[in-house]
């Protein structure tokens, strides 16, 4: 399954690129994420739990940043388990000038494996955006103490 | 995860026995009501609140029983199908009417239907049949094509209406 | 003859049977509903059994892929978990299942859980017992399977191209069966025909009936008796038996089936053989019951689906005046990951080689594969409604490409009533019927000619009116020889049902019969026949609910499925009853001190017919029997027991396997279903207006419950139409694997259904009843025919069984593309 979108955020690329190329940043960025540990500056694992009707579910993840042009460009690649269900999701997000802001365009692939193929199909997309805006919107939020790092 | 996680008391009346339970956080009330209560006729048919087959009355409203934890049940009035008909043999209006006009096959839905049925006709003595095709949505049957659980409806209104009149 | 245990078997065929009437023909409401209203019918998810531990599958979430390792220590390690079993374990503990496929996919080895491999999305791959079913569930989490994930393939023609990755090594490819069959002569009708109609591809979809309770058991094997106990709501148990048998080293008679009510079964719950077996290997290993209740996803990845079946290069030869000789295609039918029940769809489906019409000429050339998908299972209307769906479509396209009037060339090529019993290409002899009349009644039904109207005037309106035609047949009461076409060295043969009728200790009249309803009323029409020939009320006869191989009796076919119950079922009932009859006479007789032609039973008495006062009631007989019986005569106490048990046999041969030819089904219900929809030019909607199905199914014995039968598979054949497939992914993932997404019909997606009904009593059967109760999927043509019917000049022809609303907007618009249309027309 293919999702993209599109964001136009009130930073600077620089700022956002603190959050997006750093395990720690990024994990705590992303919104029901709970961080497990942090491998090296490209590799981390972390726990999701998204909402479902009555509770939660948890979905174990291991994340690695693959590909990255600091400022302009970063693949993430991530797979992971929730019980018997299989997850496997490769995001690449590019970013561009906008005046002050910055346009961010992304593109996600995503196999999932399990009864999770029939119960996300409709609500992946949803997650997925709410995941990458909640990434941005982190990176919109840094203080001048934070930049820069 | 060897636990089952908090347990709670739940105070609740099910066919006009009160209840006081101690309960795991997570269990829906269609196990307590099957498994705890031992009540056998709620049925379940599927994962995802679709089909009915776990319909009961909660405080008036028909509800899908697993669509709901057994806590989120604490201070309600549940009724069952075993709360229709005198004791063990007897079959109230509802239930004769899908009788005389075979609403019935497997039996599996049927529970939960005629408790549709019930609440309906509780809020629309008159149903036309394209109001009572809208209130069975939310029940699937596999077995009769749905034909003859609108005439019983449509029956056992009559019955009703007779009845009042 | 009698037994030593004091039961009198019968065998063969009935007699019809003159004394039906009182009680068969009537609309008797049905004794099973007082409890089934109540929430007193107990489902196999409704029973337990002290010590009893829960079940949870672990499941493949790949479409194919070799399992590297399985590691439960985890999931063992916690406090409440009883066992575990890995397919690595299954490997050992069983042989594989007999296959019914000749060599090489009869080499195929299946087992119950996957070993070494997995090959469908779904597929058990381990299971865990614990105490409770949320703990099973939480533990499996816990169970580590490493897979290695293998290419997929999911189209069931390309599967048996050389570079598609093969799912069963042993037997070198994904063909699990091929045969030609051919009858008359198809090269000359194609080459003396006026016209030859050509057809590229029509697609009958994947679907199933999903009974609204899933699969479930509670298994016990007990180490003291060495008896495993199978409480679950197959229903082909003694199938299962005889599968599950040789499998796990046990004997039949080391093997108890039972169940009660049935949430369902439309020959989905046929193969759960395979889940049986996996608990029942569990059970020994925990030394404890085990309950499984299969949950809706499981149900619909990993229970079994309907048969697919894609058919190419159809070719039809037509005369000028509308005969229709025949056709000729390649059928291909992807029957999923594993074979189970298969490969006998392909053979099953000859039962109707014509359909309802005379044609001559046939060539099937008949491909059965194998994909990454769920395994088929014997789905209402089992391989029959692919092939009489096909027929359908070439009538309505012949029909529409040549000018001819749909209606019209039905009656032309429709078997005629006078020409029954008709014998068709294959040897099979349609019994009775009369298609030209339903089809009347049909159009009738839906006010033909004000559907018409109402279509011109709705031209420009932006929703265009279509009026759908569709006949079939539901073939019932098999003979099992045919499986002899498809692999000559099967041990099967012919059909049976056994019955067993007798008084009881005081006279209470008991019937026991081998069949395991799920709806179908049996308790009731078995009561009604009894009663007539008892001359009682069916308030006095008890039929034993469900199945119970221990109490009830059995042969090798029993079971509920196929259309068949009012012949086989009946007819055993019919022949117990009447053999207890005659011993009834014969004692009464006796005790009444006159001739048995003076004897006359009613309402549970025997008496004079002459002297209707000196009665004796049954009590009297069943005492004088059974507690008191010095007082007869030595010779007659040693023909009598009250306890006759009767099987039917229908009267069939071994078909032949050189020829494809044979009797292979005894009756032949029809049908002729007729709709009038509406097609929403902007989004493809489809909404049915008004829908008609006309039934002939011989004589009823109970005419409510064959109603409810027909309104049932019509609601199946328009959810299948309209609202349920199965959509497989590129990987083999199951889109909709949940009742979310897999739109199980409901009570605003099935219109109201207008009945009617034509009576052609079968000559075959003891009562004049034809079997029925899958129907012939109808709907499914009918309502392809309507939609073919609304849409504009030029659009590509309906090539699909399944038509959503995404499917008809891509039709509506291509006649304005003026592409291809699927169809060719060569004529001399």
């Amino acid at each position: 399954m293919i999702v993209s979108g599109q964001a136009s955020v009130p930073a600077p690329r620089e700022q956002l690129w603190a959050v997006l190329s750093d395990p720690a940043a990024l994990a705590q960025a992303l919104p029901r994420v709970d961080l497990v540990s942090i491998e090296d500056g490209h590799r981390f694992s972390a726990v999701a739990r998204p909402v479902t009707a009555l509770g939660e579910t948890s979905v174990a993840l291991d994340f690695e940043i693959v590909e990255q042009r600091p400022g302009e460009y970063v693949r993430i690649v991530a797979s992971g388990r929730s019980g018997e269900n299989l997850l496997a999701l490769s995001i690449a997000l590019e970013l561009a000038d906008d005046g002050e802001r910055t346009a961010a365009s992304w593109r996600a692939e995503i196999a999932l494996r399990g009864v999770l193929s029939s119960l996300l199909q409709r609500g992946i997309g949803e997650l997925l955006r709410d995941q990458v805006e909640s990434v941005l919107a982190a990176g919109a939020a840094l203080s001048g103490a934070d930049r820069g790092r | 995860m060897a636990t089952e996680g908090a347990v709670h008391m739940v105070d609740l009346k099910v066919n006009g026995v009160a209840h006081s339970v101690a309960v795991p956080a997570r269990r829906l009330l269609v196990h307590f009501i099957r498994e705890t209560l031992g009540l056998r006729g709620t049925h379940i048919g599927c994962d995802t609140g679709n089909c009915g087959a776990c319909s009961v009355i909660c405080d008036g409203q028909l509800i899908k029983s697993c669509m709901m934890l057994a806590v989120g049940a604490d201070g309600c009035e549940i009724e069952t199908i075993e709360s229709l008909g005198e004791g063990a043999d007897g079959l109230d209006p509802i239930q004769e009417a899908f009788r005389e006009h075979h609403g019935l096959q497997c039996g599996y839905c049927t529970p939960g239907i005629v408790l549709n049925a019930k609440t309906l006709l509780a809020e629309n003595p008159h149903p036309t049949e394209a109001e009572i095709r809208r209130a069975l949505k939310g029940n699937i049957c596999r077995c009769t094509g749905y034909v003859n659980i609108v005439r019983s409806i449509e029956a056992a209104a009559e019955a009703q209406g007779s009845v009042r009149a | 003859m009698s037994t030593p245990s004091g039961e009198t078997t019968y065998y063969g065929e009935v007699e019809q049977s003159e004394r039906l009437g009182a009680w068969s023909g009537k609309s008797v409401p049905r004794k099973e509903d007082k409890r089934l209203l109540k929430g007193q019918g107990a489902f196999v998810d409704d029973l337990w059994m002290h010590r009893q531990g829960h079940v949870h599958f672990v499941r493949s979430p790949h479409a194919h892929a070799r399992i590297i390792s399985i590691e439960v220590s985890r999931a063992e390690a916690v406090p409440g978990v009883y066992a575990t079993l890995t397919g690595e374990e299954v490997g050992e503990l069983q042989q594989p299942f007999f296959q019914m496929a000749p060599e090489p996919a009869g080499l195929m080895r299946d087992y119950c859980m996957a070993v070494g491999k997995a090959r469908y999305m779904g597929e058990p791959v381990a299971a865990v017992l614990a105490e409770s079913a949320e703990l099973a569930r939480d533990a499996a989490a816990l169970i580590e399977v490493v897979y290695e994930p293998l290419e997929v393939i999911v189209d069931g023609i390309a599967t048996i191209e050389r570079q598609a990755p093969v799912l069963h090594e042993e037997i070198g490819s994904n063909v699990a069966w091929h045969g030609v069959y051919d009858y008359g002569d198809v090269d000359w009708a194609l080459e003396h025909a006026d016209h030859v109609v050509r057809i590229d591809r029509l697609h009958f979809h994947r679907f199933s009936s999903t009974p609204l309770e899933t699969t479930g058991a509670l298994v016990n094997w007990d180490p003291g008796t060495g008896v495993v106990e199978f409480r679950s709501n197959n229903q082909m148990p003694m199938f299962a038996a005889m599968f599950i048998g040789p499998a796990i080293g046990l004997g039949i008679d080391h093997m108890q089936f039972s169940s009660q009510d049935i949430g369902g079964g439309f020959g989905i719950k046929i193969t759960s053989y395979t889940y049986l077996t996996a608990l029942a290997l569990l059970s020994r290993k925990a030394g404890r019951p085990v309950k499984w209740s299969e949950s809706r996803w499981e149900h619909l990845a990993a229970s079994a689906h309907g048969n697919e079946r894609t058919f190419l290069d159809i070719e039809v030869p037509v005369m000028s005046d509308g005969t229709i000789l025949g056709f000729k295609v390649r059928a291909f039918d992807d029957a999923g990951a594993y074979l189970r029940y298969e490969p006998l769809g392909a053979v099953i489906w000859s039962q109707v080689v014509p359909g309802n019409y005379r044609f001559k000429h046939i060539r099937v050339d008949y491909t059965e594969t194998l994909t990454n998908k769920c395994p088929v299972g014997p789905n209402r209307g089992y391989s029959r409604l692919q092939h009489l769906w096909l027929i359908e479509r070439i009538v309505d396209i012949v029909a529409k490409e040549l000018g001819f009037d749909r209606v019209a060339l039905r009656k032309l090529n429709y078997v005629q009533p006078e020409e029954f019993p008709y014998e068709t290409p294959n040897g099979c002899v349609y019994d009775s019927g009369d298609y030209p009349a339903m089809l009347e009644q049909a159009l009738e039904l839906i006010d033909y000619e004000g559907a018409r109207a109402r279509q011109l005037a709705g031209a420009g309106s932006g929703k265009r009116i279509g009026i759908g035609i569709g006949s079939t047949l539901d073939s019932g009461t098999n003979n099992f020889g045919q499986s002899r076409i498809i692999n000559s060295a099967l041990p099967f043969s012919g059909n049976g049902e056994a019955a067993v009728v007798r008084l009881d200790l005081y006279g209470e009249i008991t019937v026991t019969i081998g069949t395991s309803p799920q709806g179908q009323g049996h308790e009731t029409t078995a009561a009604q026949v009894t009663a007539d020939i008892l001359g009682c009320s069916p308030d006095l006869v008890h039929v034993v609910a469900g199945y119970n191989k221990a109490a009830n009796t059995y042969v090798g076919f029993s079971g509920t499925y196929a259309s068949q119950f009012a012949v086989t079922g009946l007819g055993a009932v019919m022949g117990a009853a009447e053999r207890l009859r005659g011993e009834i006479v014969k004692v009464g007789a006796c005790m009444l001190g006159a001739e048995e032609s003076d004897i006359e039973l009613a309402d549970g008495f025997v008496r004079l017919a002459a002297n209707p006062e000196a009665a004796i009631p049954f009590i009297g007989i069943a005492a004088t029997v059974f507690a008191n019986v010095a007082e007869l005569p030595g010779e007659l106490a040693d023909s009598v027991t009250l306890n006759c048990r009767y099987v039917y046999r229908p009267p069939f041969t071994v078909p032949d396997h050189e020829t494809k030819r044979g009797k292979l089904t005894l009756t032949y219900a029809s049908q002729v279903h007729a709709a009038v929809v509406e097609l929403d030019e902007e989004t493809g909607q489809v909404t049915i207006l008004d829908y008609a199905a006309v039934d002939e199914c011989g004589r009823k014995v109970n005419p409510k419950i064959v109603e409810g039968q027909v309104h049932g598979a019509t609601g199946h054949g328009i959810g299948a139409a309209l609202y349920e497939t199965f959509e497989y992914d590129s990987d083999g993932q199951l889109l909709n694997s949940t009742f979310g997404d897999y739109h199980a019909a409901t009570s605003l997606d099935v219109p109201h259904i207008a009945t009617g009904e034509v009576e052609c009593p079968s000559p075959f059967t003891p009562n004049g009843a034809k079997g029925m109760g899958e129907g012939g999927g109808a709907p499914l043509s009918t309502i392809a025919s309507a939609i073919e019917d609304a849409l504009p000049p030029g659009a590509h022809v309906v090539y699909d069984s399944h038509n959503n609303a995404e499917r008809v907007y891509e039709l509506l618009r291509s006649a304005a593309a003026a592409g291809p249309r699927g169809v060719e027309v060569i004529s001399r």
